[in-house]
């Protein structure tokens, strides 16, 4: 059986495209909050919305649980952020047979926290409490940037060529490891579901001209009605 | 003696061994009093998923320590610390690269029956 699809495959499936633009969304975002920050009379420090994005990463926390902290550890102890598709489901009253999708999109928003016990001048700052602290922040900080009235539509295109209907948080989940499986480092992390309504499309057959006909309808002076046609070529 | 307490001896003596798998490890009680004494140590880079049974990086640190040694140093028995406004119990030991580590006591079970307890512990920076 020869293939019937005569275009190669490149483009993106738009719920890649939706991972990628929340990514995206949450890093520029997060830059905007810290030039915010600089800019405020008096001027803040950037660092509490410093926030590290990932898409798809399987473990970007590792270097918390096998290196030190370093002596500037500003850009080390940043909450770190990956976005990862989930699942992705079909909603057959809303699609088309032949070409469009309506889909409902399900994104892992993963909000991971550092923290590791120092001690003070008083006692002892918890490495536990920070990171969970740490980790709920920016949950907090992800939340209200992606549910932004900006963001109704992810910023992506309205109209003719939009393809994203809607979005919204599903949940946040808060995962504490079990008493005897705590690690050494404090790495704590905060799920927020992410759901996104969109269509996704398919290659279409592109179809050829098979014969040229032109069809004219005319009414007689005797009130009768009839057709003149024109086929290829062919005198009407 | 009878067999109970020739197994906590025996246990003391393994934890001891100093030609065994003993290790130095020096032990702070929040009240400042500090003693170095022998006992097991572990630090491993590796966990087991429980739910999946596959392996996960996921540092791990502990010690087993005897109680007895604990109490005659005049420490007590090691316990986790929430409390801010409180110092930890600490435990540093070196490793066999010679790198000191320091680590926080975060999950202490007592095993009254041989005399043995096991520390959770979890990283700890002291100040300069």
């Amino acid at each position: 059986m020869p293939p019937l699809i005569t275009t190669r495959i490149t483009t993106p499936d738009n719920s890649e495209v939706i991972r990628d633009r929340i990514a995206e969304i949450l890093l520029v975002e997060s830059l905007g909050q810290q030039d915010l920050a600089e800019a405020a009379d008096p001027p803040e420090s950037p660092d509490p919305w410093v926030l590290r994005i990932f898409t798809e990463a399987s473990n970007p926390f590792e270097e918390w649980v096998l290196q030190d902290e370093p002596a500037d550890a500003q850009a080390f102890i940043a909450p770190i952020v990956n976005v990862s598709l989930d699942n992705a489901q079909a909603e057959p009253r809303g699609s088309n047979k032949v070409s469009r999708q309506r889909c409902t999109g399900t994104y892992n928003v993963d909000c991971y926290g550092y923290g590791v016990s120092k001690e003070t001048d008083e006692g002892h700052d918890p490495g536990d409490q920070r990171a969970a602290l740490e980790a709920q922040r920016a949950a907090r900080i992800v939340r209200q940037i992606l549910m932004a009235g900006h963001y109704t539509y992810l910023g992506l295109p309205r109209g003719a060529s939009q393809f994203v209907w809607g979005r919204g948080v599903h949940s946040l989940t808060v995962f504490k490891p079990a008493i005897d499986q705590r690690p050494v480092q404090r790495v704590m992390a905060v799920r927020l579901q992410f759901q996104v309504e969109f269509n996704e499309f398919s290659p279409q057959v592109e179809g050829e001209d098979l014969e040229v006909t032109s069809i004219a309808i005319h009414r007689k002076d005797t009130g009768e009605v009839v057709l003149r046609t024109q086929f290829g070529e062919s005198s009407p | 003696m009878n067999l109970r307490a020739a197994a906590a001896a025996d246990a003391k003596a393994f934890l001891e061994d100093v030609d065994g798998f003993a290790w130095d490890i020096t032990v702070t009680a929040p009240n400042g009093t500090t003693a170095v004494l022998k006992g097991f140590t572990t630090d491993i880079g590796l966990a087991i998923d429980p739910e999946t049974g596959t392996a996960v990086t996921s540092r791990r640190a502990g010690v087993a320590l005897p109680i007895r040694a604990l109490d005659a140093a005049g420490l007590g028995l090691p316990q986790a610390v929430a409390d801010p406004k409180k110092r930890p119990w600490v435990v540093s030991f070196k490793d066999p690269d010679d790198r000191e580590q320091t680590f926080k006591v975060t999950g202490t079970a007592p095993d009254r029956t041989l005399g043995i307890v096991t520390c959770s512990l979890e990283a700890y920076y002291p100040q300069d």
